[in-house]
């Protein structure tokens, strides 16, 4: 028994040591960095009431608002892995030679902030109006659509929206969760929140 | 991100199939080696006369979870690609009832029951039997509860994202919890002279 | 073999596991496969509606014993026989308490076994499934299923000392 007294010892010193520096580390995923956007694209940002919530863009779909025309500015394989429904898939490259000339209301998202905006300011400089913008992109539309989350002691305006969230996400298959504990400094990507969604479903 | 395997398409799933048996042979053997075949040794940690169930059960846990921590804080392995089982706090609160109070009159656990039958013991073949027929009974009241099976969902959250603790610290936390147990473990054991 | 090198012998084949095909052990779910297609095998019509079967038969396209946790759970048998044979353990023999009879212990493991396929199957995953696996993944559901199972196993000791005495 001395013997695996002096094994059990070690191993015990191991998982100690392991779990301090785990502590200290805290998380187990690498450090992600948000990309800022340039200044002198963020001093030309458009008009903040053509900014469109997802909740809005998501009644303005299921409402089937009139000529409304969703463009998607994202690559193929990221449109291909998902997109907001109806949307049509116009690389930032090809946008300032595509035919927008039909009459209706336009309403642009791309992956991130940068390059929504530098969408929209292409249409602007091609006299596209209406012009909505959505910058909080694909990830949002799954996390407040696909779904829709109350977090715990939600204030009031958090849970007005998400009863207008709850509504819409019925429709497009949504499941909603509520008393869902907040997490501080998590930022969700797309492909995170994607992920999420679809890791697979293996029973246990 | 070199892993999940499986996952970033480096196996295909009849090479994952064949994993599972080799997979399967060495949790099967050290199962055996820490004598978990053995419905009495099992059941004495529910008497505190044999604290083995404890023992391995808790730094197996311990050795994944902090496998799992650095590989993906290594860059090693992707988590959010790792199967994480979903939470639904009333089932599993009474399935854990249920199956405890099984666990304890049959003696083994449908893992340990494999090994037991595996090595000879006739009361761990039962078990299995008796555990296909549980299994058949539930598949048929199934309908009946539905409701209750699919309530109060959490879906795949983990201890520090519903606590909103730093998962290290949770990590940290259980590790200590471990050790502890280890070490309360070990003094009941010499206490009991076995 | 002492216990705690066991637990981390266990522990690498599950870490090799989460790394190779991104999922852990279990056990229960292996005999879903075997409960689902045995009854799929012999009334099909009595299984269609069901999802508690159709789950485990999945879309007909693939044997649904040809699975991930069926083939697994052969293995840890063929592990466990392995290990029993090279150590000169292999023998029938019933493990039981000196005061009940073979009989006795056969009808409380049966007893047992059936119990626990029913608590397993509520939730979702057995002590190889969650608590193994789900609590090294710290997923809440598993943490409480372990926490609720061995508070019953030592609620209910008491009923069953005499047999393993």
């Amino acid at each position: 028994m001395g013997t695996d007294r002096g094994v059990n010892t070690i191993l015990a010193i191991i998982a100690l040591t392991l779990a301090v520096l785990a502590w200290l580390a805290g998380s187990p995923y690498e450090k992600t960095t948000r990309q800022e956007i340039s200044p002198l694209l963020a001093s030309l940002i458009p008009a903040p009431e053509d900014r469109l919530g997802v909740i809005n863009l998501a009644e303005w779909i299921r409402d089937r608002k009139p000529g409304l025309r969703i463009l998607d500015l994202r690559t193929a394989e990221e449109f291909e892995q998902f997109h907001i429904p109806t949307a049509t898939h116009v690389p930032l490259l090809k946008l300032a030679f595509s035919d927008l000339s039909s009459p209706g209301v336009t309403v642009l998202y791309g992956a991130n902030e940068e390059q929504t905006l530098r969408g929209v300011l292409v249409l602007r400089t091609m006299g596209i109006t209406p012009l909505h913008y959505v910058d909080e992109g694909v990830g949002q539309w799954l996390k407040q659509i696909i779904n829709p989350t109350l977090y715990e002691n939600p204030s009031s305006e958090e849970r007005t929206q998400f009863q207008s969230a709850s509504e819409v996400a019925a429709y497009f298959g949504g499941l909603s969760r509520t008393n869902v504990p907040r997490r501080e400094g998590f930022l969700d990507s797309t492909d995170e929140v994607l992920q999420r969604t679809m890791r697979r479903g293996c029973s246990f | 991100m070199n892993a999940p395997w499986l996952g970033i398409g480096i196996l295909s799933v009849d090479q994952s199939l064949a994993l599972a048996l080799v997979i399967g042979l060495g949790f099967g053997w050290f199962l055996e080696r820490g004598g978990l075949g053995n419905a009495r040794k099992l059941a004495g940690q529910f008497y505190l006369t044999d604290m083995t169930v404890l023992k391995v059960m808790f730094s197996a846990i311990i050795t994944t979870m902090l496998g799992l921590f650095w590989l993906s804080r290594l860059g090693f392995i992707d988590l959010t690609l790792v199967y994480l089982p979903p939470t639904f706090l009333l089932p599993q609160l009474l399935g854990g009832l249920v199956f405890g109070f099984g666990f304890v009159m049959g003696g083994l656990c449908p893992g340990t029951s494999c090994v037991a039958a595996a090595s000879g013991r006739i009361d761990g073949m039962m078990l299995l039997v008796g555990m296909l027929f549980g299994i058949f009974v539930f598949n048929e009241i199934y309908p009946l509860i539905s409701g209750f099976y699919g309530s109060t969902p959490l879906g795949q959250i983990t201890l520090a994202e519903q606590f909103n603790l730093p998962h290290g610290l949770v990590v940290f936390a259980i590790v200590a919890m471990g050790l502890m147990a280890f070490l309360v473990a070990e003094h009941l054991e010499s206490r009991h002279g076995s | 073999m002492n216990p705690y090198l066991a637990g981390v012998g266990i522990g690498l084949v599950l870490l090799a596991s989460f790394v190779l095909v991104g999922r852990g052990l279990g056990a229960s779910g292996a005999f879903s496969s075997v409960v689902a297609s045995t009854i799929a095998g012999t009334a099909p019509e009595h299984v269609a509606g069901n999802p508690a079967y159709t789950g485990y038969l999945r879309d007909g396209s693939v044997h649904p014993l040809k699975d991930w946790l069926v083939f697994e759970i052969i293995g840890v048998t063929l592990g466990g026989l392995f290990s029993a044979l090279l150590a000169g353990r292999l023998r029938l023999s019933i493990d039981r308490g000196t005061q009940i009879s073979d009989r006795t212990r056969l009808f409380l493991a049966f007893g047992g076994g059936a119990i626990m396929g029913i608590g397993a199957k509520l939730a979702r995953g057995c002590t190889s499934g969650q608590a193994l696996t789900g609590g090294a993944m710290l997923s809440v559901g598993s943490w409480l299923f372990v926490v609720a199972a061995f508070a019953a196993g030592y609620l209910a000791s008491p009923l069953f000392r005499r047999s393993w005495k």
